[in-house]
């Protein structure tokens, strides 16, 4: 027996406040007119469940109600309301283009499935229906299934279909009237959004004029409807419709071709939600009137206006018009319809996600959705622009709405979900201007920056300063605002979005970025390992010191594979003193070459062209899955931070002045000509940066450094001052330059400033060969004057403050924009020889440390060491103002935010920099910076150059053009200058010579030898290619951390690293315990980088990093197997006493069957001894045991194990290293050993302190200077063995040394496994 | 070269290792086992420990099972007092025993255990003397223990020609 139906009031449930579902109707069998299939999807989503309404707070699924519930009322269309007398919406809801259902008790908005417009108005019977409460407006109805009451039931209607009053006043009789004479038969295509425009009446000829500003006397509410209509016989007569509606039936006779406007206006305007459900059916409307319209004073189109006479004529039966001309989408910008389930909705309706895959974007304010988008719903999207973006990262399909698309819900949700009810102001401002296709850029951009960036420029909207900046103006619908959608919609055809889906990129939150390029990156990994797997490992292992190591993989992706555009403020990380870029939801390390010197840290960059490098250890099929998805809709605008390897490093490579890249800082927008006028009419000194010094620690405790430490650079200043022109060319006056313009720049008053470069005056070449000797002695300055300046007016004095004699005319280009530069007349003035009696400039050339406190850190990364920079002479600068006297060293000068460093380059006169660096072909040089991305396919690497001092010539702030001999002048006097306080690099025939008698890099001692306790040699600059880093732990031996850069070597304490480098194809040792600040980023392997002042320990062929020693990055290449594959070619030579190489794994049985085969990898365990020598490496050297506690005393020059592998027992000879690791002398002696009796440890510590097997061995070793241990017994079994101990010395060996070194023994062969590398040695 | 194996330990599934046939020999060792002919004395094996039988000062007894099969295992702990070491040298055998110890104190039930000896027999099953034990912590032991098994016997115990 059907339960009887409980009848509810709209006011009891707004009044309930609850989500509910009243669908139990569709499990019975009830009247209605039609169930779509959709609906029929509703009753099953909306099937009854118990319920537990009351105990469920936040239900997912609509509480259903287990009994049948119906509401009675009226369905009517909103009420019209005028744009300026809205009164009414705000009690309803913001766009007021909602059906309405009141049943007495209260109104609400309604939405309904398969509406039929016949019971507009009627009183109707909801038997299954949703309602979500609404905050304010009070809810929302969504009506499943209705029927008519009985009383209703039976109603007489007409078959051809039925007729509507578009307004309340129409009458049938008045319909050939003379004005509202005019019929349209046709399919409807598209809908605008309703708008309020300002209308002025026209004149007596029915003159309207929309948008106008000269008499707005009142507005007009309405909307725009096109109409395809047929041109045929039947459809332009006059006769009645109902004739027409006969002829309907024949609706293949017709073509709907023609498109006609037809202005909903006025009453009809509240008709705007039948229209839009009736998109694609052929509706016939009658009683129009035909109206010029003038959209300001520009536009006047010809369009149909619905009048008080106006009827809409329905078929009851007809199927969707189907234009002939639709074509396969592209996803170019075509328009189309789409029918998708809602996944998701963000950003306040902006964003929807249908499908997972497809991204509805909502641009426009005019445009409202459908109260009923809520996620679950089965929506249909009529007149949207597909957007194929073809990101290479993920398939997506964008779908761009625009005033002509309407939404329509084909299905209600069965979720709980918010209904979109009011746009954001935001939206309403700015969203409607842009066009989709740069929404893309546009709404990710306001994701991101809308969390934290933008707070600070709130006042003008950084998105819309980045869409102003970035995006063309034709991209912006300001005639939106302008004339209302009249004008898009009259005028042109189309909205003008098809056709402009090319390049869209897409900005993403960092965090979101650094998830996607991991998840790139491993999925890269695990298809090279997929590959490999069949061959061989394919993590080559590195040997070092008898110790095997992982080496990690860096792969470099450009922008184009990835397809992101990053956007971000560059700062200095206050904890690393790295460049990041920084954004609301993360940072990035990033690699700026050609950094300009304006950049602050309140710049916002976009980075389009960018390299990316990830390295690390991969960790395969490690969350593959979960990375997938950091792309997804939700995760973008939701915000999911996914775990992230922490082992990872990554980073960003790109360059901001490269004329080629696109990345830019736009905001603020630098103006041109700003660094021009600052560095005009100045004076400068000139000052090389000889060296940088890395990062302070600063270690727990220390209260001297309570605040950041400060950083550190060297700098020469030269005796060179720089006075740069005004455009005019004079230089301007300074105390140095003397008052009157120098006769020398007369040339300089030239029309432009190219010409009075060309007409510079030639000095003689032998005359300056014959100067260059002279320059930087002040006794000779006058010599230098008569002959380099023999039209300057001699002094007679070279120390007084005329020095008009020692100065060279010389041009400057001067980047002022990115691509723009200009060029003025400059003088160099020569101050060695105490230029003015004021003090303020130095005699001579002077070395300067220049600090760096944390606000002006972002200085510190500007400069590159063995770079020139000038900066600006003013009275009292620090520069001047140090104690006058020679060669002070040493001095401190504070870098003040005030100071502005340019950096400088030389070049010769016949090379001119061009002026406009955008119309100059990339520079042929070896390191220009615009085809720095070298690719390699023999190795398939990328090489990436770091910013140095070559590259930075390239691209200078300023760039000064000297004469050919005056540069060989400067150059001289710059090269006596680094000879005296520059210390020398190392050259690379140093380097040759320095290696020649290197016969076994790997075998020698981690630290200085035997007559040297304490590192000692000379500070030099080691510039070479980084093979590889591990890390070493404090007793010298190698940690096997398996990720070298990742975690431990660069934790933030100093630990000791092992850095081999490839210098002249010889593979040298840098050793050095450094705090992981000091590299910079993206060391590792696969660099080219210098080591400035490590300290040359000449006699061990090593090299050791010191608390002073700095690298510089020239070159980053990727790195997989490939790179050590080829230092093994480089170092097969070494055969044995090769350090590192991978090498390919075996059996000890086939390298015995085959002797030919170099080294082999095995894996195998000690089993036996067969002799080993032990000798004390410092006996010679009488220095307290504190001292000789840091070195390792004990020399094994004879080792011989048998290896067993399982194939063949093996005896293999090691060398020192190799057999101390054997022997695990790194290893701590076991508690246990103290304990047994079975050796005494006379002499020893015998404190809780656990000492190692070395430092037991050791303390040995300093009574004995050799020690040999033989086996006699079994090299097969390692407990049958016989070991015999004697020493060479006279002191007999006690018992339990000798036990001690027995145990040493044995302890090796029961030991685990070790890799090993050997070859044949017959 | 004859017995390219016998002085090797060699790595065997358990399976393979209980199915070794004992060759009675003349030569002055005691005992060798035979596996398609090629003559074997040392082996090792991975597995998990399943039994242990200690009798303090004499012997420890367990079993080890590397999945294939569960290998017999004694290591004897009475080097101070069995007359077959006391002609060997003390200190040797005292550090011996006390290694002997230490192995009998890591072998626990449930441990992977790598162990390395000589094979006996003990009635009528195969057995190990056990040399040295190692308790591995990787938990990738054993499998790596059976491609280490399956790798030797493919390229190196099946090719090695059977001696006469």
């Amino acid at each position: 027996m059907a339960k009887k139906p409980r009848i509810f009031s709209i006011a009891e449930l707004i009044h309930g406040g609850r989500p509910l579902t009243g669908a139990d109707s569709l499990d019975s069998d009830l009247r209605r007119p039609s169930i779509s299939p959709q609906s029929s999807l509703s009753n099953q989503s909306t099937r009854p469940i118990p319920s537990n309404s009351t105990s469920n707070p936040n239900p997912r699924i609509l509480t259903p109600l287990n009994y049948p519930a119906i509401i009675d009322g009226n369905l009517t269309l909103p009420a019209v309301s005028d744009g300026a007398s809205s009164s009414n919406s705000s009690i309803r809801c913001f766009c007021n283009s909602c059906f309405q259902f009141s049943d007495g008790s209260a109104t609400i908005c309604c939405d309904i499935l398969d509406l039929d417009p016949f019971i507009i108005g009627k009183k109707i019977r909801v038997l299954a229906w949703n309602f979500i409460p609404i905050k304010r407006v009070g809810g929302f109805l969504e009506i499943i299934r209705w029927s008519f009451p009985d009383s209703e039931n039976g109603r007489p209607r007409c078959l051809d279909g039925d007729s509507f009053p578009l307004a309340p006043s129409s009458s049938r009789g008045c319909e050939n009237s003379s004005k509202s004479r005019y019929r349209l038969h046709g399919s409807l295509e598209s809908v605008s959004p309703i708008s309020v425009n300002p209308c002025t009446s026209g004149d007596s000829n029915s003159r309207s004029t929309t948008g106008s500003n000269l008499k707005p006397s009142f507005n007009i509410r309405g909307f725009l409807v096109r109409i395809l209509v047929c041109e045929c016989r039947l459809c332009n007569s006059k006769e009645s419709f109902t004739i027409l509606n006969c002829s309907v039936q024949e609706q293949n006779a017709h073509n709907f071709t023609k498109p006609v406007i037809v202005y909903f206006c006025v009453s009809a305007s509240s008709w705007h939600p039948v229209i839009v459900k009736l998109i694609g059916k052929v509706v016939t409307i009658s009683g129009l009137k035909k109206k010029l319209v003038y959209i300001g004073n520009e536009e006047s189109i010809l369009m149909y206006v619905t009048s008080e006479k106006s009827y809409l004529h329905v078929p009851r039966f007809q199927e969707k018009f189907v234009p002939g001309n639709q074509t396969y989408v592209e996803g170019k910008g075509e328009c189309g319809s789409y029918t998708g389930i809602v996944k998701g909705v963000y950003m306040q309706g902006m964003v929807v996600e249908l499908d997972h895959e497809v991204w509805l974007l909502l641009t426009s304010h005019l445009f409202t959705a459908p109260h009923s988008l809520r996620i679950g719903a089965l929506i249909s999207v009529k007149n949207v622009h597909f957007v194929n973006p073809k990101f290479s990262w993920t398939k997506m399909l964008i779908l761009g709405a625009c005033y002509k698309t309407s939404i329509t819900i084909e299905c209600f949700s069965p979720f709980v979900t918010g209904v979109l009810l009011l746009v954001s102001c935001f939206r309403k401002k700015f969203a409607d201007t842009l066009r989709f296709l740069s929404y893309t850029q546009y709404l990710l951009c306001y994701y991101l920056m809308s969390m934290t960036i933008a707070r600070c420029y709130q006042r003008e909207g950084l998105v819309q300063i980045y869409a102003n900046s970035q995006l063309p103006s034709s991209m912006f619908l300001s005639s939106v605002n302008k004339h209302g959608i009249f004008m898009l919609l009259c005028k042109h055809d189309s909205c003008g979005c098809e056709g402009r889906s090319g390049n869209l990129m897409l900005i993403v939150p960092i965090v979101t970025f650094i998830n996607h390029c991991h998840a790139k990156w491993m999925r890269m990994i695990q298809l090279e390992h997929d590959k490999t797997l069949q061959k061989e490992n394919l993590y080559s292992l590195l040997l070092c010191e008898g110790r095997p190591y992982d080496q990690s993989i860096r792969k470099i992706f450009s922008s184009e594979d990835i397809g992101i555009v990053l956007i971000g403020n560059l700062k200095i990380s206050p904890t690393s003193g790295r460049l990041q870029l920084v954004d609301a939801t993360g940072r990035i390390d990033v690699i700026v070459p050609d950094l300009p010197s304006t950049w602050n840290s309140n710049s916002i960059f976009e980075v389009v062209d960018y390299n990316l490098i990830i390295e690390g250890m991969p960790r395969l099929a490690d969350n593959l899955e979960l990375l997938d998805k950091c792309f997804s809709c939700r995760s973008i605008f939701n915000f999911i931070p996914l775990a992230r390897d922490e082992n990872l490093t990554v980073y960003v490579y790109f360059h901001l002045r490269n004329t080629a890249c696109r990345n830019v800082s736009f905001y603020p927008r630098i103006e041109f000509g700003e660094d021009l006028e600052r560095l005009e009419s100045q004076t400068y000194h000139m000052l090389q940066v000889t060296h940088k010094f890395p990062a302070l620690e600063k270690f727990q405790g220390d209260t001297a450094m309570s605040d950041p430490p400060s950083m550190f650079a060297e700098a020469v200043i030269l005796s060179w001052n720089l006075s740069v022109a005004r455009k005019d060319g004079f230089v301007h006056a300074t105390k140095n330059s003397g008052d009157q313009p120098k006769k020398c720049m007369e040339h300089c008053n030239g029309k432009n400033d190219q010409e009075h470069i060309s007409k510079r005056r030639k000095v003689d070449h032998a005359s300056s060969r014959e100067l260059s000797g002279l320059v930087d002695i002040p006794h000779n300055a006058e010599r230098l004057r008569t002959c380099s300046n023999s039209d300057v007016e001699p002094s007679g004095k070279h120390s007084c403050c005329n020095c008009t004699s020692h100065e060279i005319p010389a041009s400057a280009t001067i980047k002022v924009a990115k691509n723009q530069s200009v060029v003025r007349s400059v003088i160099l003035n020569y101050s060695g020889s105490n230029l003015n009696g004021h003090g303020l400039c130095r005699r001579s050339s002077h070395k300067v440390f220049l600090e760096f406190k944390p606000e002006n850190f972002h200085i510190y990364q500007l400069l590159q060491i063995g770079c020139y920079y000038i900066t600006e002479h003013y009275k009292e600068d620090s520069f001047c103002n140090f104690k006058d006297s020679d060669y002070v060293s040493g001095v401190k000068v504070l870098a003040s935010s005030k100071l502005h460093l340019w950096s400088l380059s030389l070049t010769p006169d016949d090379v001119l920099p061009p002026t406009n660096l955008a119309n100059c072909p990339p520079s042929d040089n070896s390191c220009h910076i615009g085809g720095d991305v070298v690719s390699s396919e023999a190795y398939n690497e990328l090489c990436l150059q770091m910013p140095n001092r070559d590259c930075l010539e390239s691209c200078s702030d300023v760039s000064l053009c000297l004469p050919a001999n005056m540069r060989d002048i400067l150059e001289v006097n710059m090269s006596e200058l680094e000879e005296r306080l520059i210390k020398p690099a190392v050259r690379p025939e140093g380097i040759a010579e320095l290696f020649s008698c290197i016969g076994d890099v790997a075998s020698a001692p981690l630290l200085p030898n035997i007559n040297f306790l304490l590192p000692e040699g000379n500070l030099v600059s080691l510039r070479g290619h980084v093979v590889t880093v591990h890390g070493v732990d404090m007793h010298g031996n190698s940690q096997n951390h398996g990720d070298p850069l990742g975690s431990r070597l660069f934790s933030g304490v100093a630990t000791t690293s092992c850095f081999h480098v490839m210098v002249e194809h010889q593979i040298v040792k840098v050793v050095g315990s450094l705090s992981k600040h000091v590299f910079p980023p993206g060391f590792g392997p696969g660099v080219d980088a210098t080591f400035h002042r490590v300290l040359e320990l000449r006699s061990q062929n090593k090299w050791m990093l010191t608390p002073v020693s700095f690298i510089v990055i020239h070159s980053i290449k990727t790195v997989n197997k490939s790179c050590s594959e080829k230092c093994t070619s480089l170092v097969s030579d070494m055969k044995l006493v090769a350090s590192l190489g991978t090498f390919s794994s075996g059996l000890i049985s086939e390298l015995v069957q085959h002797p030919d085969r170099e080294l082999m990898r095995f894996h195998c365990r000690v089993v036996a001894v067969n002799i080993l020598v032990f000798t004390n490496c410092k006996k010679d050297v009488h220095l307290p045991l504190e001292f000789r506690s840091r070195q390792h005393q004990i020399d094994i020059p004879i080792a011989g194990f048998v290896l067993d592998d399982g194939s063949f027992p093996c005896c293999c000879w090691a060398n020192a290293e190799r057999a101390s690791t054997l022997l695990k002398l790194h290893e701590e002696l076991p508690k246990g050993a103290y304990k047994s009796n079975v050796w005494t440890l006379k002499g020893f510590k015998m404190d809780n302190t656990r000492y190692t097997i070395r430092y037991h061995l050791e303390r040995i070793l300093e009574k004995h200077d050799t020690i040999t241990v033989k086996n006699f017994g079994s090299l097969f079994d390692s407990s049958c063995q016989d070991l015999v101990v004697s020493v060479s010395s006279d002191n007999t060996l006690s018992g339990s040394d000798e036990n001690f070194l027995r145990y040493v023994v044995f302890n090796a062969c029961f030991g685990p496994f070790w890799v090993s590398s050997c070859a044949l040695w017959n | 070269m004859d017995h390219p194996l016998y002085n090797t330990h060699v790595k065997l599934l358990a399976s393979d290792l209980l199915s070794l046939t004992p060759v009675p020999s003349s030569n002055p060792n005691p005992v060798s086992f035979s596996r398609n002919g090629t003559l074997l004395s040392r082996a090792e094996t991975v597995g998990t420990v399943i039994s242990r039988d200690l009798r303090p000062e004499k012997y420890l007894k367990f079993v080890v099972d590397d999945g294939t099969a569960c290998v017999g295992c004694i290591l004897w702990l009475n080097h101070l007092s069995s007359p077959y070491f006391s002609r060997r040298c003390a200190p040797d055998v005292r550090i011996i025993a006390q290694a002997a110890n230490r192995f009998a104190s890591e072998v626990k039930l449930g441990a992977v255990a790598r162990v390395r000896g000589r094979i006996t027999m003990y009635r009528s099953e195969v057995q190990i003397t056990v040399s040295d034990v190692v308790v591995d912590r990787d938990p990738n032991a054993e499998i790596l223990h059976w491609l280490d098994c399956m790798r030797l016997a493919r390229r190196c115990y099946d090719v090695v020609a059977p001696r006469k």
